[in-house]
């Protein structure tokens, strides 16, 4: 008699491999990008981060990417241009 | 009818208990328990796989498990055929409607369906399998009384087996990819076949550019569900009024001009339509005609930001841009003066996708 048991889940197999950027240890003087994802209020809310944000921390928004859609991913080409143009980048929702 | 009625009766009246399986049901009861544990449930008992189910579902699909069946990219996501299968298996399918199964899970990976939004959304959406052609019939699919009921094998199954993967494969899982604040009872299922007898037009597969003998499956992302009863209109006018009325109820999530809605004619409606000898696309433009709100309406009920002006109160907004977006098919019974209003979760990136469904070959 058989006992397999017979897993119904993916656990591992994922067609890409990633790893986590490090962290900067300061914010000062950093370029910051936002991704704004269509939402109402997410540019709004982003954008008043951004200035608390460069207020303290003397942060320079140097770009702001608009998704497609909320369930969109970024597009290669604007990873891209935050690699170019921003040390770190901002995402939210809002809504 | 009388048909419908004396398969009921065969299926409930005469059952036959005389010839139990051999086995101790305390041993399968025991394996259910074991399934519950691991966390792959959606509630409900699963069915233990075993080797020669798990294959005999891939072999209707001309598989054999190692295949890719599509990918998430959102979800960095791959869909194994064998994992499909033995979700099938779990969720109580029959090997002959695995086909059907792969056809919908090909829809939840086609890019125009957008799987991560409707999946994923605050909104919560039932994911309906509507089956065309001669498979639907042939798998006792039902497309009639009770279509969105329960006591359909085939409905209940198939359907539910397309959750499991979305839970199973996909994480779709409720407080993980699966943030819906209420969520539907769709959600355990929602797999059922359009009537294509006495139907006023041609089904949807065939609207879409698929032969009638040729079966699909369509994936269709809905917010929820609206009844939608009128026992006194005879003629088209009245009745549309009244979906188009269920269109742009206030309530409904996209009322912005882009989104997809399924309506679903029953009984007493198809036929006033079918009598009438009014098209579908008729029918389509009537409703997104009248599915319309004023300004001053969108405002008061903050759907629309801003103070109401005067000019607002004549102000009107169509809730719909497209007639090709309203979807309509037919199910449920002859009698009764009820049809369905399935507004679309989604936005302007999710659509309904037609899938053909291809027995014994693989994807």
């Amino acid at each position: 008699m058989s006992r397999r048991v017979f897993d119904p889940t993916v656990s591992s197999t994922t067609p890409i491999a990633f790893s986590y950027t490090s962290r900067p240890t300061s914010l000062h003087g950093l370029r910051v990008g936002l991704v704004e994802n269509t939402k109402f209020n997410s540019e709004v809310i982003l954008r008043k981060i951004a200035e608390r944000l460069a207020a303290r921390y003397q942060l320079t928004m140097t770009h702001l990417d608009h998704k497609k859609s909320s369930g969109h991913s970024v597009t290669p080409e604007a990873i891209a241009l935050f690699q170019q143009k921003a040390d770190f980048v901002l995402a939210g929702v809002g809504d | 009818m009388r048909a419908k009625h004396q398969e009921y009766e065969k299926l409930f009246m005469s059952a036959n208990t005389s010839n139990p399986p051999h086995s101790d049901p305390a041993t399968a009861a025991e394996w259910i328990e074991f399934y519950y544990q691991q966390g792959w449930s959606d509630g409900l008992p699963l069915v233990p796989p075993t080797e020669d189910s798990v294959q005999a579902m891939l072999a209707t699909g001309g598989l054999t498990g190692d295949e890719v069946l599509g990918t998430i990219d959102e979800r960095n996501s791959i869909i194994p055929a064998e994992k499909v299968a033995i979700n099938a298996v779990m969720a109580g399918c029959l090997p002959e409607y695995f086909p059907v199964v792969l056809a919908a899970v090909q829809g939840l990976c086609h890019p125009e369906f957008h799987y991560h939004n409707p999946a994923t959304s605050t909104g919560g959406s039932g994911l309906a399998i509507i089956v065309n052609g001669p498979i639907g019939p042939a798998l006792g699919i039902n497309a009639t009384n009770n279509a969105f009921g329960p006591g359909v094998r085939a409905n209940a199954t198939i359907g539910r087996a397309l959750r499991l993967v979305m839970m199973n494969v996909l994480n779709t899982r409720p407080g993980l990819l699966d943030r819906a604040t209420l969520g539907t009872p769709a959600k355990y299922t929602f797999c059922f076949a359009e009537n294509e007898t006495d139907h006023p037009w041609v089904p949807l597969h065939v609207e879409r550019g698929f032969r009638p003998e040729d079966s699909t499956a369509t994936l269709y992302a809905s917010n929820t569900l609206m009844g939608v009863y009128n026992q006194l209109a005879s003629t088209p006018e009245p009745l549309l009024w009244e979906f188009a009325d269920a269109v742009c109820n206030l309530a409904t999530p996209n009322v912005y001009g882009f989104n997809e809605t399924l309506i679903v004619l029953a009984g007493e409606h198809a036929e006033v339509l079918r009598r009438s000898g009014w098209s579908k696309r008729q029918v389509q433009e009537f409703i997104v005609q009248h599915a319309r709100r004023t300004v001053a309406d969108f405002k008061r009920a903050a759907r629309l930001p801003g103070e109401i002006q005067p000019e607002d109160e004549t102000t009107w907004r169509q809730v719909m841009r497209r007639p090709e977006d309203l979807l309509i098919v037919c199910a449920g019974s002859q009698g009764g003066s009820w049809s369905a209003c399935l507004p679309g979760w989604g936005n302007k990136w999710t659509r309904s996708i037609t899938v053909p469904i291809r027995i014994g070959v693989g994807p």
